[in-house]
């Protein structure tokens, strides 16, 4: 029978943290899930305490479930030990609220945060037992949809995923919404057909070689959003605190970021909006911390006048602050000090590159001189920890630069006089698409590896530095599923076969089942691994996020001779391709509170 | 020296259905947050993370309904125990149950050890006829020893000590020590039903019952 809740609180017992499966969860809409709603399952494809942090999946949630005419559910991955009981008892994996299995849904949609998690999406897929492969679904199976910021090179997933929807979804999925709504008694087939012509879906049995143009949500920075209370969970997630998303994009231009491509143009939310549904908020739902999200925070315009409108809140109600994603170049002793008063006592930065001219290559563009600032105005204000996050690997990266990094790390070892605790995270570089560096390779496993033990080496002699890294084979895989064509659809099919599941997860993980799909499938992973001429048609080719070929081109071109690019916020445009047709920055000025927009010059 | 005079309250309420899943400690979390929002003169913690001062009753392992649970909490200023329940039943979640309010006179109270134990309703499902058998056995027998792990040395008890009362109609009902042998311990060595098999019992701690309940008497 449709839409009749499963039964299976009494796997419970058996598994670890029997809370992931409860839902129940504060402010949850709970709403019936039948045949008189377009109903949405939203999944995100990992494990509760990871899914739930991300914000992305409420924003769509709240949108959905405030139309009377649809509703929202939502799933994440069941860890292993439950997956197996699932599957031992023939129960269907189901909807967190409604308990509703996923197959009774209209629409099953992923959110692809990071290629690492796309053999969950067969996981989830199999235990919601429904086809893995698109080819193979039936009239009464979800319509299974994905967006998020890897969706950008859909191919990799083409063979699992009926629709991809590219760019931001707060007004795409009312559009898929009404499609489905309208499409209820015609064929799958024809819904599909009809998904492929809203703007920004990527449909691969009728999109062919059209070029899609990504959404973008022009209306982020508007004063009348009203805003639901935030989902407040029984189980702890990775992030337990009210989030305030205050911006969205990024104008600096770091060549090896994705996320400063994908979410041009900069958009700022209105001050006061963030501070009166932030008081909202914790007034009514006792948060004892709150975090300002964006890509980079300090450069909000506002951001000191918001941190003191802010600190009055949070003082009242006994909240603390936290401001992750600040850049080390626009921090200041006001800033430090109003931090520390809202309970903040670690700085981190991210030089990424240890030597200038390395850091001019990737257009990081912070100086020697500002991240030792930095440093001095934090240990000035008592604060005891500083997380530093490089990258190994990078374009036209050569031995001297990984010297730099110890050098830099000693400089600031020798500042502190050895009083501050210091994490070090090291990342191998991997080339993203529609960055400037997508045409570039990726360093060989054997020099990553010689140059992560040389920097563990030295900097692990220290009792007070830290030092992680994350490990080179997820890398790969990064590498393969994020620049890959339809062939990796292969590859993946048949790594979760050989049992992929969690590949973030490290006592998951194993690079065998991955080579060995490769093998069987007659892929050569190497080949994802190289550099791309200019020349080459990309595979994404199809897909168009507004950032020109022609200026990621001129970019690469002058990493290769040292030169940075400015920040366009600064008043200098330099043509990326995001502005035009009613796309432009949407700065939040100074003067008054008002909102500005600059033209573009 | 801190001449504040403080005001020590319970409150009571129920952890039933799904609710039997939140760990203790994410319990305590809610319930923080809850007092936090009450707007109550709630004391609070002092130090680096600063938190209402709650001070919660025995932890319900996961798998058990509670009835009758309770949590301290502490007020610097005295106000009336309505206002305190009209404030309470407003943030508490529904998927808890209010029970009441009670303002704490006896310091003897606030102490850990008043309750010493519990009163545990169990429905067995499937496994009643195993389980007449197994509560008949268990009266009958007069000790049973039961060996467990704990902190990595091996503990002997007997478990006819820890188990005061128990009697089977088509329910268990049984009042034990809270400490000593956990419920689950009880089902695997006398019932003989794994923990990951409990899924299909209804396990319910009706009540505390505190260390003067019993005279010496009454036990069977």
């Amino acid at each position: 029978m449709k839409y009749r809740p499963v039964k299976f609180q009494h796997l419970l017992p058996a598994v670890l943290k029997p809370s992931r499966y409860i839902g129940n969860e504060l402010n949850s809409f709970r709403k019936e899930i039948s045949a008189n709603t377009v109903n949405f399952c939203l999944a995100f494809p990992d494990v509760y305490e990871i899914g739930f942090s991300h914000l992305g999946i409420k924003i769509l949630y709240t949108i959905l479930n405030e139309h009377n005419d649809c509703a929202a559910d939502r799933v994440y991955a069941p860890f292993p030990d439950f997956g197996e009981k699932l599957i031992s008892e023939n129960i269907p994996l189901f909807g967190i609220e409604s308990r509703v299995p996923l197959k009774d849904f209209d629409i099953l949609g992923f959110t692809l945060q990071s290629e690492l998690t796309y053999t969950n999406i067969l996981y989830i897929l199999e235990l919601a037992q429904i086809p893995v492969s698109r080819k193979d679904r039936q009239e009464n199976d979800p319509i299974i949809i994905a967006g998020g910021p890897c969706a950008v090179n859909p191919h990799p997933l083409s063979d699992f995923i009926d629709a991809f929807l590219i760019g931001d979804g707060e007004e795409a999925i009312i559009e898929i919404k009404d499609v489905v709504k309208k499409g209820k008694d015609s064929s799958r087939t024809e819904r599909l057909q009809e998904l492929s012509k809203i703007k920004g879906l990527f449909v691969p049995e009728f999109s062919g070689e059209k070029k899609i143009e990504a959404r973008k949500y022009m209306k982020f920075g508007s004063l009348d959003k009203t805003h639901h209370n935030q989902l407040i969970p029984w189980q702890m997630p990775t992030h337990f605190r009210y989030v305030a998303e205050i911006m969205r994009g990024c104008s600096r231009g770091c060549r090896f970021c994705f996320a400063g491509y994908f979410y041009r143009p900069v958009r700022e939310k209105n001050p006061k909006a963030i501070s009166s549904q932030s008081q909202k908020e914790i007034e009514n739902s006792g948060w004892d911390e709150a975090a300002l999200t964006s890509l980079s925070t300090s450069d909000y315009s506002c951001i000191k006048e918001l941190m003191k409108d802010l600190f009055k809140i949070t003082s009242e109600n006994k909240t603390s602050l936290s401001l992750p994603s600040l850049r080390a170049d626009t921090i200041d002793t006001e800033i430090i000090s109003l931090l520390s008063r809202m309970r903040q006592s670690g700085l981190t930065i991210a030089p990424e590159a240890g030597s200038q001219r390395l850091r001019d290559i990737i257009n990081k563009n912070i100086s020697e001189e500002e991240i030792l600032k930095s440093v001095k105005i934090a240990l000035q204000n008592g604060w005891k920890l500083i997380k530093l996050y490089f990258m190994i690997g990078l374009p036209l990266e050569d031995d001297s630069d990984i010297d730099a990094i110890i050098e830099l790390v000693n400089k600031i070892i020798d500042l502190s006089h050895k009083k501050l605790r210091i994490n070090i995270t090291i990342s191998p570089f991997v080339p993203k698409v529609f960055t400037p560096f997508q045409w570039s390779k990726m360093e060989s496993r054997s020099d990553l590896l010689r140059k992560a033990k040389r920097l563990k080496g030295v900097l692990s002699r220290y009792r007070f530095i830290k030092v992680s890294y994350h490990s080179v084979e997820t890398s790969i895989l990064e590498c393969v599923l994020g620049r890959g064509n339809r062939e990796v659809g292969k590859l993946i099919y048949s790594a979760y076969r050989n049992g992929a599941i969690f590949d973030s997860w490290r006592e998951y993980f194993d690079f065998e089942n991955w080579q060995k799909a490769a093998q069987s499938n007659n892929i050569k992973l190497d080949e994802y691994l190289a550099e791309i001429p200019i020349s080459e048609n990309l595979y994404w080719e199809n897909i168009d996020i507004g950032i020109s070929k022609k200026f990621l081109i001129s970019e690469w071109e002058k990493a290769k001779q040292k030169k940075t690019s400015a920040d366009c916020r600064d008043g200098k445009c330099i043509a990326c391709g995001v502005c035009g047709n009613g796309i432009i920055p949407d700065f939040v000025r100074n003067d008054d509170f008002q909102v500005e927009t600059i033209q573009k010059l | 020296m801190n001449t504040q005079e403080y005001f020590h309250f319970r409150l009571f309420f129920s952890k039933p259905g799904d609710m039997q899943y939140v760990s203790h400690l994410d319990l305590v979390r809610m319930l923080q947050r809850i007092m936090r929002v009450s707007k109550l003169p709630i004391v609070y913690t002092q130090g680096f993370n600063i938190h209402p001062k709650i001070s919660p009753g025995p932890p319900l392992s996961i798998g058990v309904q509670g009835e009758n649970e309770y949590c301290d909490f502490i007020l610097f200023r005295n106000i009336s125990l309505q206002e305190i329940s009209a404030k309470l039943q407003l943030v508490l979640p529904l998927q808890l149950g209010f029970k009441k309010v009670v303002f704490l006179t006896n310091k003897q109270e606030r102490k850990m050890e008043y309750f010493k134990y519990e009163k545990i309703l169990i429905d067995p499902a499937e496994y009643r006829d195993g389980f007449r058998k197994f509560t008949d056995e268990f009266i009958k027998t007069k000790e049973w020893h039961f060996e467990r792990m704990r902190k990595g040395k091996k503990r002997e008890i007997d478990l006819k000590n820890a188990v005061v009362r128990i009697e089977f109609s088509d329910k268990l009902l049984m009042i034990k020590t809270i400490s000593g042998a956990t419920i689950f311990d009880i089902l695997l060595d006398v019932y003989q039903i794994k923990r990951e098999e409990t899924g299909k019992l209804i396990i319910i701690r009706k009540e505390l019952l505190p260390f003067n309940y019993f005279s010496a008497s009454s036990r069977n």
